[in-house]
């Protein structure tokens, strides 16, 4: 998911339907495979998370270096933290979180 | 049964994240480049050639912006600046104000070399006031202002622009990057932030 998320804000700052198609068969088939709807939702919450945290310290790694400037640090951390944050939430965060229900749900019954 | 059904959806699961790992890995090494592609973007006056009529001075600037490193993704969106005319031993400068608008959008991929020619028409008041320069002995030189408005994978979120100074005689000249300026907006105003 981090890697998905990783070419969608690096390359443009906002997921296109391709990358939201790619997301929910990842959270459908996850989903499936826990064949629990607690499990499922555990796993995707915990999943998105460390995507989210993991997509950040990348966003900021080149700063770690100390060769730009504090304000640019401090810009682009709010940057980051805002295109993060309105990439994801709460629309898609959402729509993934049910897609991962419903997987559990289909993997419960066919599985 | 259930549970080779199982196996083959945790192998599609594994190959869609290892698909993605190469991609986005590609995307984010990419990415990493991003910030010393701005701060190595190079503004270079290749040539400056003018001439006086007495009461006006035409010339040509001819530019190249360079993107030295390996980053995708860099575009030239508007090349804009004001320039100065400058006595070097009088040290009087005479400004311009705005160089006329340049052609000049477009990709700047790695290495390559994005040729900008800006043609001045140096007359007026302050094209009398250069030629008085000249006609007290005095050389002149020109001083270039620059800022290089870019297209990023910031556009939905900020403006990036980089700010140049060039000064030649005539030949090739020189320019120093001065700053890159992340603009960021929200409803509370502006904020920016140098690289």
């Amino acid at each position: 998911m981090s890697f998905v998320l990783a070419q969608a804000v690096y390359q443009r700052t906002f997921l296109s339907a391709v990358d939201i198609v790619v997301l929910g068969a990842i959270c459908f088939l996850a989903g499936m495979i826990s064949l629990d709807l607690g499990r499922a939702l555990l796993s995707y919450l915990g999943a998105m998370s460390i995507a989210l945290v993991l997509l950040f310290i990348l966003a900021m790694l080149p700063f770690a270096t100390g060769s730009y400037a504090p304000e640019a640090s401090t810009v682009m951390f709010q940057l980051w933290l805002s295109i993060i944050f309105t990439s994801v939430f709460p629309f898609n965060f959402i729509m993934l979180l049910v897609v991962s229900v419903l997987g559990s749900g289909f993997g419960e019954k066919y599985l | 049964m259930s549970l080779d059904k199982r196996d083959l959806l945790t192998v599609m699961l594994v190959t869609i994240a290892v698909s993605s790992v190469v991609i986005g890995g590609a995307s984010t090494a990419n990415y990493f480049q991003f910030y010393s592609s701005l701060q190595q973007l190079q503004l270079n006056l290749v040539s400056l050639q003018w001439q006086t009529n007495g009461t006006a001075i035409d010339a040509l600037a001819n530019f190249t912006i360079v993107n030295p490193t390996g980053y995708v993704g860099l575009n030239l969106k508007l090349f804009q600046g004001i320039f100065d005319i400058r006595g070097i031993n009088s040290n009087v400068s005479v400004p311009f104000g705005a160089l006329p608008l340049a052609e000049a959008q477009g990709p700047l991929g790695p290495g390559f070399a994005r040729i900008v020619k800006i043609p001045i028409d140096a007359g007026g008041r302050q094209g009398l006031q250069a030629n008085e320069l000249l006609q007290n002995g005095d050389q002149i030189e020109f001083v270039f202002s620059i800022d290089l408005v870019l297209s990023t994978f910031l556009d939905k979120a900020s403006g990036v622009s980089a700010a140049y100074e060039c000064t030649g005689t005539s030949g090739p000249g020189t320019c120093e990057q001065l700053s890159v300026a992340v603009l960021t907006s929200s409803e509370g105003g502006g904020g920016g932030g140098g690289v």
